[in-house]
């Protein structure tokens, strides 16, 4: 077990180490770079090649390439370019605190809803539930998200007033205040990913329902929802961990526009104006701690399988 | 069931009308969708025109019937290029025994563990701000799901009894994967490749959305959308009607995608699905 967890960081390690790789040398090769987005339009050829000079972007790619390795074994992410005098692990830090609360906070609205609207589905399986539970996933799966949170701020903030229209507080000022001006984003990306979830969990719930050890628990006398919850959800779960994986990272990127349009200042603006502004050694410390995040989900999620089926077994 | 049949005949009308409406764009457009009238300003809808105007005072039903073109532009080629470089990658991937088929593979989960958003938007601001790029962008993003459901299928199926009598009487690897394998992977291909036009619009306009999409003035249905954010309480149509295209836009291609996947892909076919 212990062994596995071990292989898989070092798998994860490496994953992050190839793709801050790629990375590094794309966006080496691309023209322009950040010494226009810094100096302005005023700057002159010598400027320019000065800046150039003084962060080393004149070297040859594999010397700038083994430089940043030679850093990042000592723990250093470099600096950025355009927040002059900022190490880029400063930067990342100091973003990190409203996007992991907006993900987490994303995810537990959409596992509740989709959980919720997916058994509801299965076990009244052709009626109007289903059908209802079966639509509103269609449409929560169509809706861009962005879209909807436009749409909820139009509604709650502008028109009913009950919520911040955007902005955001810090934990260390009221977590309940945190919570608030998360609520709209939370609930515009949870709508999507509870979409996805739902189909899921019922299709696997209606393949289990039927087993033998279904009628074995409800002969028993378990109560119906005991035996749905535990006996059924319980086994139909592992497909659906999967999908629930895979929409982290959907609530990740979905997240980047969602801090745009609710002003929050995480990880997603940082990523848009890295890009604008070509801050290149800060986006490459972003790309590497996504890379990082997925792969951390993706094995909790694996280790989880084997807590809802012992019979898996990790070598 | 018959619910089903009526619902995807209605979201098959509905992207036809949408590709009747992108075609015949300047036939259709009652206004050049850019002609400033800055008098008719943020115009309600009915006023002087069917939709209304924006903040420059440009039509709106103008900009969203040449919206339509970009959307389905960008989602119809992302769509195409994701499968074909797609289908490479996996047929290659899953037939080829050894380092060159799991070295693909692994790169190809690397990739699909990115948010694609993120993907493409690094993309864009790496190859520059232009349509054909946000193409490219959205193809290479989108081009694993292709690949895992197409290498997917070719592991099921070069273990088949036909591709080993194909191997036996002489049949080149070429000739094995464009004749045998390549057909009987098809109908997951499909499927996937129209939930991925669905995802490719949506990502186009919440790309040109947060201003790193097709150039800002363009008339994009996410250019319409990133305009009218600043006007939620003074003209809320400028938002509602340009979400609202895409909205149900994706929503038949995601219920074409449902009754194809129902149809084609055998895997899936079964209780589970609606």
């Amino acid at each position: 077990m212990l062994g596995y967890i071990a292989r898989r960081i070092a798998g994860a390690l490496l994953t992050v180490f190839v793709v801050a790789t790629l990375a590094f040398v794309i966006m080496s090769i691309i023209p322009g770079d950040a010494a226009f987005y810094v100096l302005g339009e005023e700057a002159t050829g010598a400027d320019i090649l000065q800046f150039r000079e003084r962060l080393g972007l004149n070297d040859p790619v594999h010397v700038r390439l083994g430089r940043w390795y030679w850093s990042l074994v000592h723990g250093d992410l470099g600096e950025s370019i355009t927040h002059a005098g900022e190490s880029v692990a400063s930067l990342i830090l100091a973003r990190l605190e409203p996007t992991i609360i907006l993900a987490v906070f994303a995810s537990t609205v959409g596992i509740i809803l989709g959980l919720t609207t997916g058994v509801l589905a299965a076990v009244w399986r052709g009626g109007p539930i289903d059908f209802a539970c079966m639509i509103i996933a269609l449409l929560g799966i169509s809706v861009p998200n962005f879209w909807l949170a436009l749409n909820l701020i139009l509604v709650f903030s502008l028109k009913l007033r009950l919520l911040p229209v955007a902005g955001y507080v810090p934990i260390s000022e009221g977590f309940l205040q945190t919570l608030q001006h998360l609520l709209l984003p939370a609930l515009a990306l949870g709508v999507s990913q509870s979409a996805v979830i739902a189909r899921m969990t019922r299709a696997n719930l209606l393949q289990v329902l039927s087993e033998d050890y279904m009628r074995t628990a409800r002969s028993k006398g378990v109560h119906e929802w005991r035996v749905i919850v535990f006996h059924g959800l319980r086994n139909s779960m592992i497909p659906t961990l999967g999908v629930i994986g895979i929409s982290v990272a959907l609530v990740l990127g979905g997240a980047i526009i969602s801090e745009i349009i609710f002003v929050i200042p995480g990880l997603g603006s940082l990523t848009v104006n890295s890009i604008l502004r070509r801050d290149y050694p800060v986006l490459q410390g972003i790309l590497m701690l996504v890379a990082f995040l997925t792969a951390g989900v993706n094995l909790a999620i694996d280790l989880l399988y084997g807590v809802l089926d012992p019979r898996i077994r990790y070598t | 069931m018959n619910l089903k049949k009526l619902a995807t005949y209605i979201a098959v009308a509905l992207v036809v009308c949408v590709v009747v409406v992108a075609i015949f764009a300047p036939s259709i457009a009652p206004e050049d969708p850019n002609r400033i009238k800055i008098g008719q300003r943020l115009d309600r809808p009915g006023d002087r025109s069917l939709l209304g105007r924006d903040y420059l005072g440009r039509d709106l039903w103008s900009r969203l019937v040449y919206g339509a073109r970009i959307s389905l532009l960008v989602g119809a080629s992302a769509a195409s290029l994701a499968s074909i470089g797609g289908t490479l990658v996996g047929l290659l991937g899953g037939f080829s025994r050894g380092f060159l088929g799991s070295f693909l593979m692994r790169f190809v989960d690397t990739v699909m563990s990115f948010p694609a958003t993120m993907l493409a938007l690094a993309l864009v601001a790496v190859l520059g701000q232009r349509l054909s790029n946000i193409i490219i962008a959205l193809s290479i993003a989108y081009l694993p799901r292709i690949a895992r459901v197409v290498h997917a299928s070719t592991l099921q199926i070069r273990e088949m009894d036909y591709v080993a009598s194909a191997v036996a009487v002489g049949a080149g690897t070429l000739r094995v994967l464009i004749r045998h394998i390549l057909p009987n992977a098809l109908g997951p291909l499909f499927v996937q490749a129209s939930f991925i036009f669905a995802y490719a619009v949506i990502a186009e306009s919440g790309l040109s959305f947060i201003g790193v999409g097709v150039p800002a003035g363009t008339p994009s249905w996410g250019n319409i959308l990133a305009d009218g954010r600043a006007y939620l309480l003074s003209a809320p149509w400028l938002m509602i009607s340009a979400g609202f295209a895409i909205f149900i836009l994706v929503l038949s291609l995601n219920t074409i995608g449902d009754a194809l996947r129902d149809r084609l892909d055998p895997r899936l076919r079964g209780p589970g699905n609606i």
